[in-house]
């Protein structure tokens, strides 16, 4: 049986209509026999009713309903009248496409950075482990075929290697104004394929080719130079001047310790001629120009 | 209900607007600001006609509105990295002015008799927490349930804190009855 607190509680609940069925009847039932709870639900239902009387007659300003009605008769007139909507709606009309696009150059953005950060550190990986053999061959490692026949070469690494090894040949295996001659090559590793390594020497120098397939490695960075639709990248890391580039699937990384900034840089691996020196003008980038147009490939030598 | 919500007439552009006043009234209790508090109403319009195709055949429209309004206040009261107002439940806070309508410069409330005065004016020294749900429920009229879904807490949580305003107020008005109108007129001065 409920005690007079919980009568209390329910006299509240009846008032604010909160009191259905069973419950309703149970209350009204000890209304008719307890004075004192009717005396409690009289005074409060007077209560509510004086607070309710005291509800503020507030009304909203005139202004404020004309916006409104104005913005609800016409959305898209919402702008005109009221600047906080203005901006609202100045954001919504332009809020998909706008979106649409940061989204898409956002997007974009991601998948450039992405691709340029895996280019990046694959074309790093690449000269760095490049490098590495290159240092590994000038400890005195021995090479895995001993040729100064760019076709012999081409043909060893290409059983060899799981890309179609190509030489380069003009500007560094068949230039008969190099000083330097092919001494072979060593299969090496680069991203857990088989690579190749091919070896030039000089009297009191060396040169490293380092070939790879572009599906693991790219040439990027560095100073570029554009030829034949080749780019060249030149860049000097620490003792080591290095150029990579891409070409036809495959990429090379040229390692060498000889400094080739100066207009004379080009004597040093080739001999000097008149002819040479209007081919290859002063500079570097031109030594390069000349290296890997035409190539030789396994297939032409077989 | 469903010609406001759904229909071309005259009566769907108007959606909602029955409500404006009490609308006003609310934002006013809780912005205290009438600039505040216009641009309370008319953001909760626009969020209205925007989510109105949301509404269920059975929604109760009016607490939607409210819920709508409170919830655009608290958000700006997180954007403003305060907290809101209302979980003061202990404090007390300065009379009548905090009454919607009651602003010093406000015309746009008529006070119907000194007693109702001094009910606005116990109300307005209530907990916010406390003046609020006195509004939702005396005022406006809304349900326990409707209270609960405007104020996003159980229906149980709305029927303890009427119960608690409704003896702050009781004793606040045993207080302002004791004393001259006057006092509490002078005191906002």
């Amino acid at each position: 049986m409920n005690n007079h607190d919980d009568y209390s509680v329910m006299i509240q609940l009846m008032i604010d209509d909160e009191l259905t069925g069973q419950e309703r009847e149970d209350l009204i039932s000890h209304l008719n026999d307890c004075a004192s709870c009717q005396e409690e639900l009289e005074e409060a239902k007077a209560f509510s009713a004086r607070v309710r009387s005291a509800r503020p007659q507030v009304e909203a300003p005139a202004a404020l309903r004309e916006k409104i009605l104005s913005s609800m008769s016409n959305p898209t007139n919402q702008s005109i009248s009221d600047p906080l909507v203005q901006k609202r709606s100045a954001v919504r009309a332009y809020w998909r496409p706008v979106a649409a696009a940061a989204m898409f150059l956002v997007v974009i953005g991601v998948v450039l950075s992405i691709s340029y950060l895996r280019r990046e550190s694959r074309a790093m990986s690449f000269v760095e482990a490049a490098i590495a053999e290159h240092r590994i061959s000038g400890n005195g490692r021995s090479l895995d075929v001993e040729s100064s026949s760019p076709e012999v070469v081409a043909a060893w690494f290409a059983q060899r290697v799981s890309f179609p090894f190509r030489m380069p040949n003009a500007g560094i295996a068949a230039d008969d104004r190099a000083k330097y001659t092919l001494a072979g090559g060593r299969l090496v590793k680069f991203g857990g394929e088989p690579a190749a390594l091919v070896e030039f020497r000089m009297p009191n120098n060396r040169i490293s080719l380092f070939v790879s397939s572009d599906k693991l490695a790219s040439a990027t960075g560095g100073k570029v130079t554009r030829s034949d639709g080749l780019s060249f990248h030149a860049e000097d890391l620490g003792e080591f001047h290095v150029a990579t580039w891409d070409n036809k699937g495959l990429t090379y990384a040229l390692i060498s310790s000889i400094a080739m900034a100066s207009s004379r840089s080009c004597s040093s691996c080739h001999r000097d001629s008149p002819a040479v020196t209007a081919a290859m003008k002063s500079s570097h980038d031109t030594f390069l120009r000349a290296q890997p147009l035409p190539e030789i490939s396994a297939n032409q030598v077989n | 209900m469903m010609f406001q919500r759904f229909g071309r007439s005259s009566e769907q552009k108007a959606f909602g607007i029955e409500y404006m006043n009490a609308l006003y009234g609310y934002a006013l209790m809780l912005t205290r600001n009438s600039v505040e508090a216009e641009d309370l109403v008319q953001e909760t319009y626009v969020r209205a006609l925007e989510a109105q195709h949301r509404l269920r055949d059975d929604s109760n429209i009016r607490g939607w509105f409210f819920t709508i309004l409170r919830n655009l206040w608290l958000n700006q009261m997180r954007k403003r990295k305060s907290r809101p107002q209302l979980v003061d439940v202990d404090g007390e806070e300065g009379g009548a002015d905090l009454l919607p309508g009651h602003e010093r410069n406000s015309q746009e409330i008529l006070i119907g008799n000194e007693d109702a005065e001094q009910v606005q004016i116990a109300i307005g020294r209530l907990p916010a927490e406390f003046r609020e749900v006195i509004l939702l429920r005396e005022f406006e009229e809304l349900s326990y349930q409707e209270i609960a879904n405007v104020l996003n807490c159980p229906a149980g949580t709305v029927m303890s804190r009427l119960g608690r305003a409704r003896a702050k107020l009781r004793t606040l008005l045993a207080e302002t009855s004791s004393q001259p109108l006057s006092y509490g007129k002078a005191s906002r001065r």
